[in-house]
């Protein structure tokens, strides 16, 4: 049991950390993706450029609201 | 194809796959530990080194490389986020420089609490990410001395390229690593968030079909992009606490 628990809390501080919007950003914007190109093949030549600036969305999007979080520093 | 021609084709196309390899390596040793991150290694290097004994050219069948970088290209994005969202944090002001520090402190206190040694414990993390960065790449110099050699007849020749490759790379990555310890620890980490970003949004593209233009040229551009980003954001992030008035008494 104490191996199974720190199998798991291993993986969700891997991949969750102390911030789950992240995760689930890059899952979404992978997700989006993959199914896109699955319905329409013709789109993976020109997927990179939006795949990269939803990517960085996410980037920009999770460090700009983290100061507006009350124990950011002053 | 000429036997020196394929000797040079199999050393710079694994040369560039070792490359990157030895990237995460580095910035993994360096930023959390060089024995779980050459532990990593070693392991990859051990399970790649029994696939290829055990299937030998057949491996290229079995494995599915779109997967393998769907997998690695995922972990290593979130993780190479996490990283550079901190990175970015600390440089603005705006999180405490050495806050692991403190987090260092109250898990050794922790262990020592549950009558474990702090010495000796491997990083799982820094193991998973170099396990997963040369697994990845040291599976694709295999499937490129596969190809060009099996392709051409001559399997020994592209395994001759690819070692030179490993040894020139090795060996540089040798020269390196002791000049780079000397980088601040925030400066080594910002960096260690862009490459691993970097490298996550490549595979993790290939992973789910992009096309990328430029092929492996795509890495640094998109480094170079993601360095722009992480810079704008520190200087933004700066004004910003700059204008907001101090809380306290005056």
């Amino acid at each position: 049991m104490r191996y199974f628990t720190g199998f798991f809390r291993f993986w969700y501080d891997f991949l969750i950390g102390d911030s789950w919007p992240i995760a689930a950003g890059v899952a979404l914007v992978i997700g989006v993706t993959r199914q896109s190109i699955i319905a329409l093949p013709q789109l993976a030549p020109v997927a990179g450029p939006a795949f990269f600036l939803a990517l960085l969305a996410v980037f920009c999007g999770v460090v700009l609201n983290e100061q507006k979080k009350p124990n950011a520093r002053r | 194809m000429s036997g020196i021609l394929l000797v040079l084709t199999t050393m710079l196309a694994s040369g560039v796959e070792f490359v990157e390899a030895l990237t995460i390596v580095l910035a993994t040793g360096l930023t959390r530990g060089w024995r779980s991150a050459l532990s990593g290694t070693a392991a990859a290097v051990l399970v790649l080194a029994a696939a290829v004994a055990v299937l030998g050219v057949s491996l290229a069948r079995y494995i599915q490389i779109e997967a393998l970088h769907l997998i690695v290209g995922v972990l290593l994005t979130i993780f190479g986020l996490q990283w550079l969202r901190k990175a970015v944090l600390r440089a603005a002001g705006l999180k405490a420089l050495h806050d692991e520090e403190a987090i260092f402190r109250r898990e050794v206190a922790e262990l020592r609490a549950a009558g474990q040694s702090a010495a000796g414990r491997l990083d799982w993390v820094a193991f998973v990410v170099a396990f997963k960065a040369t697994l990845l790449e040291g599976l694709e110099v295999v499937f490129i001395v596969i190809s060009f050699g099996a392709s051409a007849g001559r399997l020994g020749l592209a395994t001759l390229g690819a070692g030179a490759a490993a040894i020139l790379v090795l060996a540089a990555g040798l020269l390196l690593h002791r000049p780079l310890a000397r980088v601040p620890e925030n400066a080594m980490k910002f960096c260690v968030g862009l490459l691993l970003f970097t490298f996550g949004t490549f595979w993790a593209g290939e992973g789910v079909g992009v096309e990328w233009r430029l092929g492996d040229g795509m890495i640094p551009a998109l480094l170079g992009m993601y360095a722009l980003a992480a810079w704008a954001l520190v200087q933004i992030l700066r004004r910003r606490t700059a204008l907001v008035p101090r809380e306290g008494p005056a």
